[in-house]
């Protein structure tokens, strides 16, 4: 319930606030207004940029993290994979054959030395050669033969890597299988014969195609026979 | 002395003062300006907060100034805008926070500083009523003035507080009330029906 309201003191109250003056001096001119707007526009602005800045800052150190994260991750395993194809985490089985590298932790001090060997003889395989460096430069096929020098590279690091392993291998045991001891006899024995067409190539200096393929089935052969010595040193530490 | 509802500026003033003319909007801000600021100021009780308001009031005209459209005088416009701005901050949970730690709900409203027209020399009676009205919640104030001098329905009250008609009603009343009292003290003493 209301209460009612005396309809004529009503209308006394209103004729009393009707009364009142419609217009009072605003508190400042045109020119301090538009000072005050200017200032307050900044202020209430100011925040958003703090805030702006704040964020803008946190996303570039995210980012340098992630960036970072992604770096330490790459090197690690660029550097394992180019070295030691495919060591594993096994603390005393390197596998030597497999491409895909794993993590480099608990392995063997024959892979920490190809590791180490693998950029010298990188460098060595560059500077070494220099039939085929003049020879690319020369030839025709300048552009797929500079393409497919790192290519060589890489793979006579990888043999001389992998040949380092089987260096480091116990002594073949007294009792062999027949069917391994003959793949691996017939890979020695095509690697002997790669070397010896190498060594005469070289000697020739004529064929730098042909060393360069020489170089490459050397190094397929060598990694056959990592594979091989490799599965073979597993199943004789099988139980 | 001009109500602010009736304040009607020429269309090129207008479109100048949209197009950025400093001097357009000089001449906006000085025609608009002691109207608003004397609704800012009866709706808010307060000199200190109606100059908050008034600034924010402007602002908003200013701002928003392109959006005119020019179907009701710019001075009902800027009443709209000052009304809002005031009505929003009376609902503001902070401002309703602030008055009840400083017991305004229960009308023991300190009494502002007084309020100095333009023209011409304020009278005995209108001090009076500037500081019966002063006396008031800054609610039942808005209320009474925006149904006895502007003009707004119980129905508008209430749509622009988001309450009931009944809450104006009641409001209303009680401002009533409280004025009748300050300006006849004696009407509650006195008997009710004379014959």
């Amino acid at each position: 319930m209301h209460i009612d309201i005396d309809r004529q003191s009503q209308e006394v109250v209103a004729g009393h606030l009707r009364e009142l003056p419609t217009e009072i001096e605003p508190p400042y001119n045109w020119q301090e207004f538009r000072r005050r707007s200017r200032s307050g526009t900044e202020a209430a602005l100011a925040p958003v940029w703090t805030y702006l800045a704040v964020a803008a800052s946190l996303v570039a150190v995210v980012a340098g993290v992630i960036v970072w994260t992604q770096v330490e991750r790459s090197v690690p395993k660029s550097a394992g994979a180019s070295a030691h194809p495919g060591s594993r985490n096994e603390a005393n089985t390197v596998d030597p054959t497999s491409v895909s590298g794993g993590s480099d932790d608990g392995a063997s001090p024959i892979s920490a030395a190809a590791s180490g060997t693998a950029a010298a003889t990188s460098g060595m395989a560059t500077a070494a050669s220099p039939i085929s460096a003049q020879n690319a430069s020369s030839s025709p096929g300048t552009g797929a033969r500079s393409a497919a020098a790192p290519t060589i590279n890489l793979d006579l690091a990888r043999a001389r890597a992998l040949e380092m392993w089987l260096a480091s291998l116990p002594p073949e045991p007294v009792v062999v299988r027949v069917g391994t001891r003959a793949a691996v006899a017939r890979l020695e024995d095509r690697i002997a014969q790669v070397d010896d067409l190498l060594t005469t190539v070289r000697l020739e200096g004529t064929r730098p195609d042909g060393l360069v393929a020489l170089q490459a089935e050397r190094a397929r052969l060598v990694g056959s026979l990592a594979q091989v010595r490799f599965a073979e040193y597993v199943s004789d530490e099988a139980p | 002395m001009v109500r602010l509802v009736e304040i009607q500026l020429p269309a090129d003033l207008i479109a100048r003062a949209c197009a950025a003319d400093e001097c357009a909007q000089a001449a906006v801000y000085g025609a608009v300006a002691p109207a608003t600021f004397a609704l800012v100021r009866r709706l808010s009780g307060n000199r200190a907060l109606a100059e908050d308001l008034f600034q924010e009031t402007m602002l908003a005209l200013f701002q928003g100034l392109t959006a005119y459209r020019g179907e009701a005088p710019l001075g009902a416009w800027v009443r709209q805008i000052a009304i809002s701005k005031c009505l929003m901050y009376l609902r503001s949970p902070w401002h309703r926070a602030r008055l009840r730690l400083a017991g305004e709900d229960s009308g023991e409203l300190p009494l502002d500083e007084p309020i100095l027209p333009v023209s011409p020399a304020p009278a005995v009676e209108s001090f009076d009523v500037e500081r019966a009205l002063a006396s008031l919640t800054p609610t039942a104030r808005a209320v009474v003035w925006l149904f006895e001098v502007e003009g707004y329905s119980h129905e508008e009250i209430a749509r622009s507080f988001g309450r009931s008609v009944s809450f104006s009603k009641s409001q209303l009343a009680r401002a009533h009330t409280k004025l009748r009292e300050w300006f006849d003290p004696r009407v509650d003493s006195q008997t009710c029906t004379s014959i």
